[in-house]
């Protein structure tokens, strides 16, 4: 929901019933101060007529048609204060039933006592005071209504630096060298989010590109000394006069010397995923991708005498970084050769969601839980790093897909599914 | 055929010097960009091998600078970043093959033959070992006049060994030659000695002697020695 959406929302639910109480309150008290002014006219009447028995004392038969809204009539109880009723009466004019203020009192003339009833219709005061009350209640809601169109216009001229912000930063890519370019206003609220944007978007893609520059500061510093190591052994090989000795040894070197230069490009590689350093996607047709692996690979197969059958008769279109995809289907498919038995086949299924690699081999000689740990690896290979499948689980996991692993005893069986999302 | 190498690390500058040079090739060096960029302007030369990460600047300015001099040079990049977006700039910029560091010296002097040959430079278009006759272009090889029919991949090996004749290539450095990185962490490379067998079969078939050497187990050694 907008922000504007939802204070107007917050608004209308305050207002309404402000509304609606304040009608019924303002009729409460227009009708109250009615009633005062009828009380107050019928009480000045009641002293005109008090006065006018006093001076004129009635006889009986006079009594009955003074006013049709004043009745005197002869009692014999004593004398009591005046009491106010709201009643209503059949008005024979109007034909219908009237309500009316009633002032009853009984006035004691000599040795007489009339009851001197007097009534007030209320005529359309009641109808007045309560047109009033939800007239002035609508035009509250009228005069809100036009308010909060008034705000809204206002709310957002007012935000809109806030608005370019949140697309500025939603546009704001952390790899890409451009600075973030805030508007200025001139409010101050607004400028100190600017502000402090800019900071914290300056001092991220700061950190980001030392990150990036200490890996590639990192790859020179150790790679340059390894090519001095073995470009020496290259010239050395090549000497006359080694013996058979001295020439394996020179080997060996070269083959130590390899593995600590892949091992360095596989930790900066992690390292590189870490800090997030791939972050450009694209749509990765996942069976080709592994068309083009299993080509590339097969001479490799082939001096093992395994072969691959693909099932994987759902493709799948994923949105990933190309290099980390082919780096984690290669990976996965390298070790399935590497650790495959001899003359076994590697089988390449896939599902709605899914797509699994199982080779035959032995069991792990490792815990399961170890498997996709760092330096994790099968004792037996001495070219292995133990990094292959951290990167997978690296990869995996800062691409959003799911890795799992499975090992069917009875088939003797290693199957990894990653499952896409 | 010359080279200028452009490489900042004293010890490795003078090493791959030493095997270009027995290459025959003749090898100029320089040790920072603003060096590189004298010698550029002042010779011409067939191959350049330049390092990205140089102490006054990046190796990709002087790649600049030969394409808007309009160089005929081949280009080679050697970088110790194995990063994909320096391997796209550097050939979008117009280089011709990215090497990564460590690279083997047979696989650099592999790189320049084949740079030369695609370049159409004249003594590359042939090469000759003993009886053998290679086309690189129609990846043709004959033994005297006999056409000698070989797949990609045993070809490619054939060319690799005539490249480096007379040197040790451990099979690991054929191995990445001819199958690509993946398969340098590959814990067996028997599938080599099938490649190898098969080669020899059908030279010998052709009537070559056995030119290929076994050395220790390590890898092959291409010469007419015996």
């Amino acid at each position: 929901m907008k922000l504007i959406y939802k204070t107007t929302q917050y608004l209308a639910m305050v207002t309404i019933p402000v509304a609606l109480a304040g009608a019924v309150l303002l009729y409460y008290l227009i009708h109250q101060v009615i009633n005062k002014e009828i009380d107050e006219l019928l009480s000045s009447e009641l002293k005109q007529v008090q006065e006018n028995l006093d001076r004129h004392p009635p006889d009986t038969r006079g009594l009955l048609n003074w006013d049709h809204n004043l009745q005197i009539t002869p009692a014999k109880t004593a004398s009591h204060p005046p009491v106010f009723t709201d009643t209503t009466l059949f008005d024979a004019l109007e034909n219908k039933a009237v309500s009316v203020r009633m002032l009853r009192a009984i006035y004691p003339v000599g040795k007489n006592h009339y009851a001197i009833r007097l009534h007030q219709p209320y005529l359309e005061f009641q109808e007045i005071a309560q047109y009033l009350s939800i007239g002035i209640a609508l035009c509250f809601m009228v005069l809100f209504a036009i308010l909060l169109f008034i705000g809204t216009l206002i709310f957002r001229r007012v935000l809109q630096p806030f608005y370019i912000i949140i697309e500025h930063l939603s546009q704001y890519r952390i790899d890409q060298w451009a600075t973030i370019t805030l508007p200025t206003s001139d409010v101050d609220e607004f400028n100190l989010l600017s502000q402090s944007i800019t900071e914290m978007t300056r001092q991220a893609a700061y950190r980001y590109s030392q990150q990036q520059q200490f890996t590639d500061t990192t790859s020179h510093e150790l790679q340059t000394p390894l090519s001095i190591v073995s470009t020496d052994l290259d010239l050395l090989q090549q000497s006359a006069g080694l013996t058979e000795e001295d020439s394996q040894r020179i080997h060996r070197s070269q083959k130590t010397i390899k593995r600590l230069s892949s091992m360095n490009q596989s930790l900066l590689l992690l390292t590189k995923i870490d800090n997030q350093q791939f972050v450009q996607v694209e749509p990765v047709d996942i069976a080709r991708l592994i068309d083009g692996l299993i080509d590339t690979l097969s001479d490799y197969a082939a001096s093992k005498h395994m072969r691959f059958e693909r099932l994987d008769q759902h493709n799948q279109i994923v949105m990933i970084n190309r290099q980390l995809a082919f780096i984690l289907v290669s990976n996965l498919i390298q070790n399935a050769i590497r650790h495959g038995r001899s003359g076994s086949t590697i089988v390449i299924t896939s599902s709605a969601h899914t797509y699994s690699i199982s080779n035959q081999a032995e069991p792990l000689p490792f815990a399961r839980e170890e498997l996709f740990r760092r330096f994790v690896r099968n004792p037996a290979l001495a070219q292995s790093t133990g990094l292959g499948l951290a990167i997978v689980k690296e990869i995996a996991d800062q691409s959003g897909l799911g890795v799992d692993y499975a090992y069917n005893a009875l088939a003797g069986e290693h199957t990894f599914t990653v499952t896409f999302h | 055929m010359k080279i200028l190498l452009i490489e900042d690390e004293p010890e490795l500058r003078t090493n791959v010097q030493r095997y270009l040079e027995d290459e025959h090739f003749v090898v100029s060096t320089v040790s920072n960009l603003r060096q590189a960029s004298q010698k550029v302007n002042d010779y011409n030369y067939d191959c350049i091998v330049v390092d990205i990460m140089l102490p006054d600047g990046n190796g990709l300015l002087l790649i600049e600078q030969l394409k808007e001099a309009h160089s005929e040079a081949g280009i080679i990049i050697i970088s110790a970043k194995n990063s994909l977006d320096d391997r796209i700039k550097g050939l979008d910029l117009g280089a011709d093959d990215y090497l990564i560091k460590p690279f083997y010296l047979p696989e650099l002097n592999a790189r320049i033959r084949s740079l030369m040959r695609r370049r159409q430079y004249a003594g590359e278009q042939q090469l000759s070992f003993g009886v053998l006759t290679l086309w690189p272009k129609r990846e043709e090889v004959r033994v005297a006049d006999q056409l000698v029919s070989l797949t990609p991949k045993e070809f490619a090996l054939l060319l690799f060994m005539v490249t480096n004749k007379d040197r040790l290539l451990t099979k690991e450095v054929i191995a990445e030659h001819v199958w690509g990185e993946y398969m340098t962490d590959a814990d067996s490379l028997e599938f080599l000695y099938t490649h190898i067998r098969n080669l020899r079969k059908k030279l010998s078939r052709s009537g070559c002697p056995d030119y290929i050497k076994s050395r220790y187990g390590i890898g092959y050694v291409l010469t007419v020695e015996p």
